[in-house]
């Protein structure tokens, strides 16, 4: 007696993947809202978590500073000697007053940095006529 | 009569595998450039305590940290625990400025959870002290 296995149809394999695309359809909109898409930064860096209710303004001037103290200012990789000229030549064709800070500068380093590698980019951050140095963090429970 | 009516047969518009494709290219671009990280900005005060006019004033103290990150005040290392009674004896003198001197190794996220119990317990103004 030969069986015959009746052959799949193709509507019918197509029909079992339904719930497999309405799960993937799920799981991108769940990416697409929850999600932030940003640019990738020059280098990793994590962010020291902070309790700071603020949430984050875009920042006219980005600062970036890895664990391994190495630096990258507005996107570019840079010696800490050039900093101070770099950041006031930025600050110059805007129109920037010392007491009056329309231009905003945010410091993105990384949760490992120590005090000693970051005194000098402070100070050198102090020679520039810049006065609000916003510190990027995430947001965390203490 | 009889009629023999066949059941219309459903038509596929468009066949499911291209698009299961394309669903899954994009789930893998928004899964891979997502990030998930809730930014904070922080306001970072810089000063040099040594230059600055902040010397002048009266209602100031001057916090060292140790390598390991505790608050020294006055010969005695205060953990982020024991905070809460430094800074009611600071209020008691109603000091609301903290000058901040980091201790070398200290990495900067020890800072900013001394920075955050500061500020949580009502010191108004921290400045960094990059001396």
């Amino acid at each position: 007696m030969a069986f015959m296995s009746p052959k799949p149809s193709r509507s019918n394999s197509e029909d079992n993947l339904i719930p497999l695309i309405n799960v993937v359809f799920l799981m991108l909109i769940f990416f697409m809202l929850a999600g932030q898409i940003m640019a990738s930064d020059l280098f990793k860096v994590t962010p020291p978590e902070a309790m700071s209710p603020r949430p984050m303004e875009t920042t006219d001037l980005e600062l970036l500073m890895n664990s391994e103290g190495e630096l990258a200012f507005q996107g570019q990789l840079i010696q800490l000697e050039a900093l101070a000229e770099m950041v006031t030549h930025a600050l110059d064709p805007l129109p920037y007053e010392a007491n009056a800070p329309s231009i905003t500068f945010s410091l993105k380093i990384d949760e490992q940095v120590t005090t000693a590698q970051l005194r000098p980019v402070l100070q050198a951050l102090r020679s520039t006529p810049l006065s609000d140095i916003q510190l990027m963090t995430r947001q965390g429970a203490l | 009569m009889q009629l023999n009516l066949s059941r219309p047969r459903r038509r596929n518009l468009i066949s499911l595998t291209p698009l299961i494709d394309v669903v899954f290219i994009l789930l893998l671009f928004f899964m891979l450039t997502s990030s998930f990280i809730k930014w904070r900005n922080m306001e970072l005060n810089v000063a040099q305590a040594s230059t600055s006019s902040i010397q002048q004033e009266d209602k100031v103290v001057r916090l060292n940290t140790s390598a390991t990150g505790e608050a020294l005040f006055q010969d005695q290392a205060y953990t982020l625990d024991q905070l809460p009674a430094l800074i009611e004896r600071l209020q008691q003198d109603s000091i609301q400025h903290v000058i901040l001197q980091p201790h070398d190794d200290n990495a900067i996220q020890q800072i900013i959870y001394l920075m955050d119990a500061l500020k949580q317990h009502g010191i108004a103004q921290i400045t960094l002290n990059t001396d």
